[in-house]
């Protein structure tokens, strides 16, 4: 059935493409490329990670399975992108609700400015909080100077997990605000109006109306969000260079590092690291089919 | 009116938190000295002067306007007649567009470039460590941003009725999208164009693992600079964002006049 049908739309792409005559030959250049730099380092990768020495094999899953090292950086990469997907998720989310406030121009100013914020990230955005909460950052050293406030003292450390997570959120919110603002903007007055007419209270209005409004945005935002943390490599680099225990600066590692080169555990390192991926864009394309809702 | 201050309260904190380290980054920029008061004590321009007058910087800055323009010009050139010719006559290959800029967000930066390392880095194209890969896996990058763009001034002109009016009257497939789409849809390559070169420029990940130090791009100067010079990376930073600052203000500039441009006509 699935491969019939594969056929079929073969044949009609055939179709379409005599009926053109030489129309198709701007294509071509497209799918080298395409093949070169995208499609075929994909395939390239799946092969390189079942190619080890000794032949094909499982044996780098195998050891990623088998070792500590290679699971927990996996947990702390699912675990920092689901976090700051989460809190992302949910700053953008209010602050988008709290754009339906403002007038028409003032709405248009401000989410300009949020794009503009969204392309704040990587080194530079590193940088920008080394020299607010490094450990001599203008916030540590004020805090301390006149609110006798010892940050690091009291745990806080930029090029830690606290560090990572924090930046992280910052180049989360305003993803979030730019994903949750059309769903947000669905929500009318007239239908708070509705509900208040027929009884509602604000908050019975928002568990009952609103939030199951919101719910299917707030899900297909979130697995791009989350996508987006897991995929990061160079804001956490900038921060924790030597700390490589993301999944994205581990398999950077065993590629480029000078130690332990093994381009056959980075590759399936990096095929477990696109599953994950994949099943979020899945549900996201899911979600975005059966609503018409958010999506990529 | 009582949830309206509260929605203004939450916006404003909102936008104090995302404009913060902005701000602060760009005071920094321009401070003598800044330690202790809340406010720089004097304000300098001499960071960016230093920073100006470094070669490396200039250097650096040449690699990412090259690399980002030839990639630009490469996409450009690859999308927009294969992407009309998808819309107007073969509907089915837009699926291939969708395909295409879809898989990126599967592979990231990091799995692409390992990929590609692999690759490339034997066999018989070996362009690992040269700019010829860093524009290859670029135009993978941007790929995204330039079909959503295009596609989107491909519907704004309602290209296929344009094409068949434009037939119609006599005027040949190529005279066409040369003289009567290209011109027309002008406006949304240019903001693709733009959105490209702001991911160009701050784009770390595909520089540090393909070229690295063959080919220092911005990036990688700026991430190198802040071991030696704190002060100066923070200069740079600075002037980056005001890059962006720049661009969005023209990308804006451009969808209004599009839009006065529609209302006119």
């Amino acid at each position: 059935m699935q491969t019939n049908l594969s056929t079929n739309k073969v044949t009609h792409w055939g179709k379409e493409l005599r009926r053109g005559g030489v129309l198709w030959i701007p294509f071509i250049p497209l799918l080298v490329f395409a093949l070169a730099f995208e499609i075929l380092p994909m395939g390239y990768i799946i092969y390189s990670s079942v190619h080890t020495s000794k032949g094909f094999g499982l044996e780098a899953y195998a050891q990623i399975i088998n070792s500590k090292y290679y699971l927990i950086s996996l947990r702390n990469s699912l675990l920092v992108s689901i976090a700051v997907g989460i809190i992302g998720l949910l700053i953008g989310t209010i602050g988008a609700l709290a754009l339906r406030s403002l007038s028409d121009a003032w709405r248009e100013k401000l989410l300009t400015l949020v794009n503009m914020t969204s392309n704040f990230s990587g080194v530079p955005l590193a940088f920008a909080y080394i020299v607010l909460l490094g450990v001599n950052g203008l916030v540590t050293v004020l805090a301390k100077e006149k609110l006798g406030l010892d940050l690091y003292g009291a745990g806080f450390n930029l090029f830690s997990w606290t560090g990572i997570v924090l930046v992280y959120i910052y180049f989360t919110v305003p993803l979030a605000f730019m994903l949750m603002y059309p769903a947000v903007y669905a929500i009318k007055q007239d239908i708070i109006e509705a509900a208040q007419i027929m009884g509602a209270s604000r908050a019975y209005f928002w568990r009952r109306v609103g939030l199951p409004i919101l719910l299917p945005a707030m899900l297909g935002s979130f697995t791009l969000l989350f996508a987006n943390a897991l995929g990061a490599y160079a804001t956490a680099y900038a921060l924790t260079s030597s700390n490589n225990s993301l999944v994205s600066i581990t398999i950077a590692n065993l590629v480029t590092g000078d130690i332990f080169p093994d381009p056959t555990l980075a590759s399936a390192l990096a095929v477990v690291m696109a599953c994950f991926l994949s099943l979020s864009i899945a549900i996201n394309a899911r979600l975005k089919k059966s609503s018409g809702g958010m999506g990529l | 009116m009582k949830k309206g201050i509260l929605a203004k309260v939450t916006l404003a904190l909102i936008f104090a938190y995302l404009f913060f380290p902005i701000v602060a980054t760009i005071l920094f920029s321009v401070a003598t000295r800044w330690s202790t008061t809340i406010l720089p004590e004097g304000y300098t321009l001499s960071y960016y002067q230093q920073l100006f007058a470094s070669s490396e910087f200039m250097h650096a800055l040449l690699r990412t306007v090259y690399a980002s323009f030839a990639t630009i010009i490469l996409s450009i050139l690859l999308i927009v007649p294969s992407l009309y010719l998808a819309i107007v006559y073969y509907p089915r290959l837009e699926k291939l567009f969708e395909i295409l800029s879809i898989l990126p967000f599967a592979m990231p930066g990091v799995i692409l470039a390992i990929g590609m390392i692999q690759m490339y880095s034997r066999g018989p194209l070996r362009i690992a460590n040269t700019p010829w890969i860093l524009i290859g896996s670029y135009f993978v990058l941007i790929l995204p941003f330039m079909y959503q763009a295009i596609k989107n001034s491909f519907r704004t002109i309602n290209v296929k009725t344009l094409t068949e009016a434009a037939l119609m009257l006599g005027c040949g497939k190529l005279e066409t999208f040369i003289k009567v789409i290209f011109p027309n849809v002008l406006r949304g390559v240019i903001s693709a164009a733009l959105i490209s070169v702001s991911v160009l420029f701050g784009e770390f990940v595909l520089a540090n693992l393909l070229v690295g130090d063959n080919y220092e791009t911005i990036q990688i100067y700026l991430y190198k600079l802040q071991k030696v010079d704190g002060h100066l990376a923070n200069a740079l930073v600075a002037a980056y964002f005001l890059v962006i600052l720049f661009m969005s203000l023209l990308l804006i500039w451009l969808a209004f006049r599009t839009r006065k441009h529609k209302t006119i006509v």
